[in-house]
């Protein structure tokens, strides 16, 4: 037990590394691997409500996401959700440490075993099971947390495994790297508005008619999925779409006073408005022109799972299938007004026992021409010779 | 800088066609049905309440209701009760509601609403000159087709250009607080009450008596983000792009960028929200109207019933802006069996401005040995059947 002179001795010394990846700040962190922490929303069941407004927010236009009749008459007997708890709501802040030192969701990795429908109750752990510093030319010097995870049913059922890693990377740095070179935010014109629109008019959900593998074949590209341009209100009033994420700042604790109470708690980790002077959560660059800036980007930018690239293979791969694995690399930002064209593309094909299975690559791209978030998906298809696989 | 009209004029032909939508059911999107215990405790801690009444199951074995209930105004979940249909290209903004509550919303309710235009006014005002204001009834039906509660909506229709020309709210800007401005935050949240358990009776309860204020802010964009999540958040994707081919008028074009917008971002973005007429980033307003809820609802305790609320938003709140709602009690008296108290009840902003104002009616506990509990929420004070004692 620290007596108050340690803790006040312990406070003055992160205060002078505020901002910094330290090796002091690199061991606090150490001693926290192999610690449990609550990754999900524990309040409860699933409803139909969340299925739906997690399928809306992303754009899902298979009913299968959306309509409680229609998912009656599927294989599945129910509506089910568009994923399973995935990486996307682990976050580092959720670990604390490094006070001032950015947090960036990396990316994920989940190994799907389960569907969610209406009425299971599911609770996800995660632990942070490892950090380690490295140099990239992009991220500068950074330190990577990866955290593992497991969630599971109201039957003891495993529905989903997940490793994922936040990248932490100080503010100074990644100014004065300034990766983008000083460029302003994307600007459109009407007309090249009216051809994204018409692209989003052209998506078509595969659904109730099976895509059988034997009818695939690798090199097979998948019609791709146009998003943006960014808007900022989605970015901020969307931001809970993943109904099994903690959410972000106040929630799962809650706004006003709740909040206060943390900060109040934590003054490390609160840092103070500049305007108003009230302290805040650091995540707001998600919002705050002026926090975007502190690190050389031209506007705020998508939590990490705003560069979802789920649902191109959601809508290619037909009711009949399902997504077994999925492994999503977060490696640029997603900012305000970008554009980002998701392609596919089926790279390889094989059996595992029952299973036939294809493998699919994925990527973002926006209109500099970056490759956002490449990512992999591995899909389990009906076959004509040995039928239908459940999940 | 042009003085050339960017945005839509208010004309006659718009007050024409709105006018013929009177009394007609109107379309929406339906997002959330279902009081889940989820979306309770979701919405009551997106207004941050620390009334255990909202949050907890455990009380529902020694509550009135046998189960958990939600917040009153967690009825905004189901529909804004934004009722502004037509003046395309006109800004809209809630400029209050009439709540009345007629049965508890339990976990487990489905509820249902629906929405008609009831009248459209012409008005004038400081803010932009000639405005529309539209009025709207939303009613909410449980499974058991017990009317729950119906919402009276004030709906101004704003020509930004106007907003902006008569910039009303120019003098406002974002407040610098000192640390005694944050102090006194801190001393109000610890100093908030929650009634709950302890009963409350009409008997003890005096005309001028203050309710203890409740502090909500200083109001940062996790505090709306987590709101509107709660009321089911807004149009995305494929669904905003429908929408907006629908209904051309309604997309806020970037001035900067060119990008399509709804005008939602004017509570995320300074430049958006200065495009509107206002000061920079503001609150949902609705949201204040939960706070002066949640501020009776802490006050009346567990087995009291909130008749009715008017609230009328008069002032922006801002981003970081801080919200103290207050209230006082100006009448009491009765209505049959139910003992009944008015409250005026405001909100006032660190500034010292009141923000909104409005008045409710709660009907609290009687010593009167032959008054029951249950009447207090009953038509004419009585449950179907009832016999007398």
């Amino acid at each position: 037990m620290t007596t108050e002179t340690e803790r006040r001795a312990a406070r003055e010394a992160a205060a002078s590394n505020y901002g910094k990846i330290t090796e002091q700040g690199i061991g606090s962190m150490q001693a926290r691997m192999g610690t449990y922490y609550y990754g999900g929303r524990c309040l409860g069941e699933v409803s139909a409500d969340e299925i739906r407004m997690m399928a809306l927010r992303e754009g899902e236009r298979n009913p299968l996401y959306l309509d409680e009749e229609y998912g009656k008459k599927t294989r599945y007997g129910s509506m089910i959700a568009p994923g399973a708890p995935s990486h996307r709501n682990f976050s580092a802040t959720n670990l604390g440490g490094l006070p001032g030192v950015m947090s960036f969701n990396g990316g994920g990795h989940t190994d799907h075993y389960r569907v969610v429908r209406p009425g299971d109750i599911v609770g996800t752990t995660f632990r942070p099971y490892k950090i380690v510093t490295k140099t990239s030319r992009y991220a500068g010097h950074s330190a990577v947390q990866y955290s593992q995870g497991i969630t599971i049913n109201q039957d003891d059922e495993v529905v989903a495994k997940h490793h994922a890693w936040s990248v932490r990377t100080e503010r100074a740095p990644a100014r004065e790297r300034n990766t983008l070179g000083g460029i302003g935010l994307a600007t459109w014109t009407r007309e090249q508005i009216e051809a994204i629109w018409d692209e989003y008019d052209k998506a078509q959900v595969r659904g109730a008619s099976p895509r059988y593998w034997e009818d695939v074949k690798v090199g097979d590209d998948l019609p791709g999925t146009t998003h943006g341009p960014l808007r900022r209100s989605t970015v901020v009033f969307n931001a809970h779409f993943d109904i099994f994420s903690p959410g972000l700042g106040s929630s799962p604790g809650g706004n006003f006073f709740y909040r206060w109470d943390t900060f109040r708690r934590y003054r490390a980790f609160a840092e103070r408005d500049p305007v108003t002077n009230v302290p805040d959560h650091p995540h707001r660059g998600h919002w705050q022109d002026g926090m975007a800036a502190l690190i050389a980007l031209p506007g705020i930018y998508a939590l990490g799972h705003g560069a979802g690239t789920g649902r191109i293979v959601r809508d290619w791969m037909g009711d009949d299938a399902f997504i077994r694995l999925e492994h999503n690399e977060r490696r640029r930002f997603f900012i305000e007004s970008d554009v980002r064209w998701v392609k596919g593309k089926v790279v390889r094909k094989w059996v595992e026992g029952p299973q036939h299975i294809v493998e699919i690559e994925v990527w973002s791209e926006n209109q500099r021409g970056e490759v956002i978030s490449p990512s992999k998906y591995e899909v389990v298809l009906p076959s004509k010779s040995g039928g239908y696989v459940p999940m | 800088m042009t003085t050339a009209t960017k945005y839509k004029e208010l004309t006659d032909q718009m007050f024409d066609e709105a006018r013929q939508l009177i009394g007609v059911p109107l379309r929406r999107l339906v997002v959330q049905t279902t009081a889940s215990r989820d979306l309770v405790c979701r919405f009551g801690l997106s207004i941050g309440t620390r009334n255990n009444l909202y949050l907890s199951e455990n009380l529902a074995s020694t509550n009135v209701y046998g189960k958990q209930v939600g917040h009153p105004t967690m009825l905004y979940c189901f529909n804004d009760t934004m009722v502004a249909p037509k003046f395309p290209g006109i800004h809209a903004i809630y400029g209050g509601a009439d709540w009345e509550w007629f049965a508890p919303i339990r976990v487990g309710d489905k509820i249902r609403s629906e929405s008609k235009l009831i009248d459209v006014q012409e008005k004038h005002g400081r803010f932009c000159g000639r405005m529309a204001l539209e009025i709207g009834e939303t009613t909410f039906h449980n499974q058991r087709d017990r009317l729950a509660a119906r919402a009276i909506s004030y709906v101004l229709r704003t020509p930004r250009d106007a907003a902006v020309k008569n910039a009303k709210y120019l003098g406002m800007s974002k407040y610098a607080y000192s640390e005694a401005d944050l102090q006194r935050i801190d001393k109000s949240y610890d100093a908030e009450e929650v009634r709950g358990a302890v009963p409350r009776y009409w008997e003890d309860t005096q005309i001028g008596e203050e309710l203890t204020p409740v502090v909500k802010g200083p109001l940062a964009t996790d505090d709306m983000l987590c709101f509107m999540d709660a009321l089911g958040g807004i149009l995305a994707e494929a669904y905003f792009v429908d929408y907006a081919r629908r209904h051309p008028d309604y997309v806020y074009w970037d001035p900067v960028t060119g990008h399509p917008e709804s005008w939602e971002v004017t509570m995320a973005k300074d430049s958006a929200a200065r495009e509107f007429g206002f000061p920079g980033v503001h609150d949902t307003g609705i949201g204040r109207i939960c706070w002066a809820e949640d501020l009776i609802t802490n006050w009346m305790g567990d087995m009291a019933w909130l008749r009715s609320l008017k609230m009328r938003l008069v002032r922006p709140c801002l981003e970081y802006d801080t919200t103290w709602s207050k209230g006082k009690v100006v009448k009491k008296y009765s209505e049959g069996p139910q003992r009944l108290v008015d409250l005026e009840v405001w909100c006032e902003d660190q500034r010292g401005e009141v923000t909104a104002r409005g008045s409710a009616t709660v009907a609290l506990l009687t010593r009167e040995v032959d008054i029951l509990l249950p009447q207090l929420r009953f038509p004419g004070g009585y449950p179907k059947g009832w016999a007398g004692l």
